[in-house]
């Protein structure tokens, strides 16, 4: 925080003189600024990654030893020996492309409905769906569970994938709130061009708007890979279970195993990491290259 | 028009997707549970000890199956602090598992809710009483009514790092020594370098080792009385504080977080262990190690009886399956299996001298088959739906004497009489 | 032709509808009955009017507690979160090389699924062995029991809560990739300085996405769980100071099936973040919400 503040000031005398070493030294103090918070940011991680390759006697040793002496995979030879990892990966991926694919249909759809489309009524059911977002989970909890239950679908992926294809309240705000940006004059152009409303939809509202559409579809990746509660409540079979009920498999009834407990929550990251690095180009900055700019 | 006809188009692609997924996960699961037609497919909910510990749960499930052509047994597990929560939503939702194990202070709550099956009239058919080792079956009985059986009883006792020990040159300890006794050894063990203590005498004595012990405890058995308060319940919670903040053997919470087995790791010279522990410290320890019986408060050498009961649910679909293999885990065959799996101490009289050569077991095992047969065990939950809920609001209170080192009276009649009032008790 | 097109806007957010009553509505009108009642999850429910609501506030201690630790919480972790998150995102939108990486670094804490994440931090602020307090004395600074301290633990998880602030600094890069360009060139023109445009053209430009972050912000925090339940082993210590709402409600519901005390818990919740996030909208709203509304 302090080294923001700075930043800042720093930037104001720099302006007044020439332009070039003005950029030069505000280059200096953004890549200055950046590393030092990437080491903030970067360490938990380190220490995670870190922990996960030392052996138990190293991980508790005071002080503490910021590299692992040596290098030692035991941890993540035991986290395939222990549970079928490759199992809950598979597992894990059902339900999450399966919520992915619900979560981006259902939301852009029902986003453009909010965004865009003034019916009777509307400013009512916006309200209401603001107002589910902020429903703890817990109070529809097991009124939930018995419905499905009664649909005979407890143990099954269902009562995971299925409510994404109904819409998610926190990426249909996030949706609106991005097509609410976009300017209205594309539409109305292409509305007089003759264009029913889903047309204007399906070929200028979605090709505008496919950063913010990745950026829900990675969103809503990590929460459906990272879900801990539905898997728990809704999966019994250990043969279904996910990557997040998997790390829990560590902590016995009184101990918690540090390492093969770091070492199963790398695995489970090394896919969002890849993901993320790959997928940020289009869902960040490919945003410019849209025409949104107008 | 035209607009509404894509419209349709559309939610019946959506419909579409829906029941193909749904389609897809159902035929999965009827795959997955049936083995083959007409096979019965048993689910019994258990917590997870240590990975190891569940590797070899399974060998006695498949002892069962070999046994019993067509019954299939499937273990579901939930993590022991999630446990209860697990079979609460189980339950709820119409789906409970044929069979549960049980922690003893939620067991009462558990009949209290109609979730269990009753299983008196099956144990008067089909059982010898008198197979059972003394006060067995009256641990699975709720206002005399058979809700469980019992799998294993057994204790803790003090295991110690004779290593440490020899190196200090402290005595081993004897089967009948006390509070005193150990308060001096463990002062012995305990080693300060640079002002910092890097060897504890013990790694943590719990809280409800040291109320059994001095004859204390949170709530009387018959679960009307708040005993927290009592003289003796003071004088144990006492004696653990002054553990760790007078004559600092025992690591404050602070000095402990985080680090999972200390004793393991050569910091800690005692720990409590019970039979479950011994394949995991036979396995890691890289010491000589014995266990003696806890050490005598005012009560005398006993400890608290740890146990494992096992339930069938009421919703079962099918109860003589179910029956059938909680009889073999309690009963019958399992009980001579798990001696030599799990390390897990037999309820049947015809076990009773296999202790010492279950699995792993230290040179001292025998000291708890005595402890064991001199019924020197306490049982302290009391099946009242309410227990759960009272040791919920009292261990905090004694955590937080622990941390900060507070006045121990003070506290713990506070918190006695608070409890006497929500929950009108005397 | 308004008819048609309330037609059209109920045909887009009909997924929405359809969950919303399937598992929302239906589900919360139940728990709402429950609140009246004593139901215990299992059972006959039996019709105690207002009792339980009497209970929580005339004789409920930890009801006052969890309220307190919750809003604690809220009042100065939620600002602190957007702050860090909007400054971070203000760095990465410039254009510097690796940005990739930074990105990734500073958005990779907000994936780590929260157990292990948890557990992660334990490690850390281990007051005897663990890194946080070796840093401290190394530079002669005081250091704490962190989360074993009465009054450190609600800013240890704040800090903890800041590590992954970064999940907000993805919406905000969204938010500020998308504020045209021509609108900098156009005061770069009338020869506005840099702090004059990130005030006057950046900041109003994001609001948007500010306010949707501060909702965000509000609803998660007001719902803070796992994190609290990990560190604390489940008992929201050390003397109830971690003991948060919903943890507190979660508690009541499935370790003491209070399902209707617990119901009325919830509602009371949601009629507090139903209140909060009206004046929000009553505060912020109006410029933010209604800019691209005609």
């Amino acid at each position: 925080m302090v080294e923001l503040a700075e930043a800042r000031v720093e930037t104001k005398p720099v302006k007044m003189r020439s332009m070039k070493r003005g950029k030069r030294i505000e280059r200096i103090v953004i890549y200055a600024l950046l590393i030092i918070l990437s080491i903030v940011f970067i360490f938990p991680f380190f220490w995670l990654v870190g922990t996960s390759l030392k052996p138990e006697s190293e991980a508790m040793a005071f002080p503490p030893s910021l590299l692992p002496k040596k290098w030692d995979w035991a941890n993540y030879k035991e986290v395939f020996e222990i549970v079928p990892f490759a199992k809950y990966y598979i597992n894990s991926l059902i339900v999450t492309v399966g919520g992915v694919i619900g979560t981006v249909i259902s939301c852009t759809i029902v986003a453009y409905g909010f965004a865009r489309i003034k019916g009777k009524g509307r400013d009512f059911w916006f309200a209401v769906l603001l107002a589910t977002m902020m429903l703890p989970p817990q109070v529809t909890m097991i009124p939930v569970y018995m419905i499905f239950s009664k649909l005979g679908w407890i143990n099954t992926f269902l009562p995971l994938i299925v409510p994404s294809f109904f819409g998610n309240a926190y990426y249909i705000f996030l949706l609106r709130q991005f097509f609410k940006t976009i300017p209205r004059e594309l539409e109305e152009s292409a509305y007089l061009d003759g264009c029913g409303t889903f047309g204007i939809f399906w070929r200028i509202i979605i090709p505008l708007s496919i950063p913010s559409v990745i950026t829900v579809a990675l969103l809503s990746f990590m929460g459906y890979w990272n879900d801990f509660l539905g898997p728990l409540i809704y999966l019994n079979d250990e043969s279904k279970y996910t990557l997040a009920l998997g790390i829990l498999q560590f902590k016995g009834a009184l101990i918690v195993s540090w390492g093969p407990m770091m070492a199963a929550s790398v695995l489970v990251l090394l896919p969002l990491i890849i993901l993320f690095f790959v997928g940020q180009k289009y869902f960040i900055s490919g945003i410019a290259t849209t025409g949104v700019k107008g | 028009m035209k607009k509404t006809k894509r419209w349709w188009s559309i939610l019946s692609i959506c419909a579409a997707l829906i029941l193909s997924i749904a389609l897809a996960g159902c035929s999965n699961s009827e795959k997955a549970s049936e083995g083959k037609k007409g096979d019965v497919t048993l689910r019994i909910l258990i917590w997870n000890n240590n990975p190891e510990g569940t590797k070899l749960e399974n060998e006695i499930f498949r002892a069962f199956e070999k046994e019993n052509p067509g019954i299939k047994v499937k273990t579901v597990y939930a993590p022991y602090d999630k446990f209860n929560d697990k079979f609460l939503t189980m339950s709820a939702g119409g789906d409970q598992p044929d069979l549960v194990w049980i922690q003893p202070a939620a067991f009462g709550q558990f009949v209290a809710k109609g979730l269990l099956m009753d299983l008196t009239d099956r144990v008067e058919k089909e059982i010898n009483k008198d197979e059972f080792l003394p006060n067995v079956l009256e641990l699975g009985q709720v206002n005399g009514k058979q809700y469980a059986l019992i799998r294993d009883a057994s204790a803790f006792q003090m295991g110690y790092n004779k290593d440490l020990f020899d190196k200090a040159g402290v005595p081993y300890p004897k089967d009948d020594w006390t509070w005193e006794d150990f308060l001096e050894a463990a002062k012995k063990l305990t080693k300060v370098e640079n002002g910092k203590i890097v060897q504890f005498g013990i790694e943590n004595f719990y809280t409800n080792e040291l109320l059994v012990e001095n004859g204390g405890g949170f709530v009387s058995p018959d679960g009307k009385k708040v005993i927290i308060d009592s003289p003796e319940s003071i004088e144990a919670i006492q004696f653990g504080r002054d553990l760790i903040h007078k004559y600092h053997v025992q690591p404050t919470s602070a000095q402990s977080q985080g680090m999972t087995n200390m004793f393991l790791a050569g910091k800690a010279a005692m720990r409590l262990l019970g039979p479950w522990d011994w394949a995991d410290t036979a396995k890691n320890a890289n010491f000589r190690w014995d266990v003696v019986p806890m050490p005598a408060g005012k009560a005398g050498n006993v400890a608290a009886a740890s146990y494992l009961p096992i339930g069938i649910s009421k919703g079962t679909k099918h109860p003589e399956e179910a029956w059938k293999l909680l009889k073999f885990l309690t009963y019958g065959k399992g009980q001579d299996l798990q001696l030599n799996t799990i390390s897990a101490v037999s309820v049947m009289k015809r076990n009773a001298d296999k202790i010492e050569s279950m699995k792993n077991a230290p040179e001292n095992a025998k000291s708890l088959a005595k402890t064991l047969k001199e019924g020197k065990t306490v049982r302290n939950a009391p099946y009242t739906p309410e227990y759960a809920e009272i040791v919920n609001k009292i261990q905090p209170v004694i955590d937080n004497i622990n941390l900060k080192n507070l006045d121990v009276e003070k506290e713990l009649k506070k918190i006695a009489d608070q409890i006497r009032k929500e929950y009108n008790l005397q | 032709m308004t008819k048609s097109r309330t037609f059209v806007f109920y045909m887009f957010i009909l997924p929405w509808l359809l969950g919303f009553f399937i598992f929302t509505a239906g589900p919360m009108i139940y728990s709402l009955y429950m609140s009246f009642t004593d139901y215990s999850g299992f059972g006959e429910a039996h019709w105690v009017g207002l009792e339980n609501y009497k209970k929580i506030f005339t004789d409920d201690p930890l009801f006052w507690q969890a309220l307190w630790n919750t809003f604690f919480y809220t009042i100065i972790g939620v600002p602190l979160g957007l702050v860090v998150g909007y400054m971070l995102a203000v760095l990465l939108n410039t254009k510097v090389k690796f940005m990739g990486i930074f990105r990734t670094i500073f958005y990779l804490p907000s994936i780590v699924p929260a157990v292990a994440s948890s557990l992660l931090w334990i490690l850390i602020f281990q007051p005897e062995f663990g890194i946080a307090n070796a840093i401290l004395s190394f530079f002669h600074l005081p250091t704490s029991n962190w989360l074993l301290s009465e009054a450190m633990v609600k800013p240890t998880l704040i800090i903890m809560s800041l590590w992954g602030a970064g999940g907000g600094m993805v919406i905000y890069l969204a938010g500020l990739q998308s504020v045209p360009s021509s609108l900098y060139e156009a005061a770069e023109l009338d020869g506005a300085g840099k702090w004059h445009k990130f005030w006057h053209i950046t900041v109003p430009m994001t609001s948007n996405v500010i306010f949707f972050n501060l909702i965000m912000g509000l609803i998660g925090s007001f719902q803070i769980f796992t994190q609290a339940y990990v560190v604390s082993n489940g008992n929201g210590g050390p003397n109830y100071k971690s003991l948060f709402y919903v943890f507190y409600l979660y508690q009541e519901a499935f370790k003491f099936f209070k399902m209707g005390y617990a119901s009325a818990l919830a509602w009371i919740l949601f009629v507090i973040i139903l209140i909060v996030t009206v004046i929000q909208f009553k505060i912020f709203g109006k410029k933010v919400y209604y800019e691209f509304d005609e």
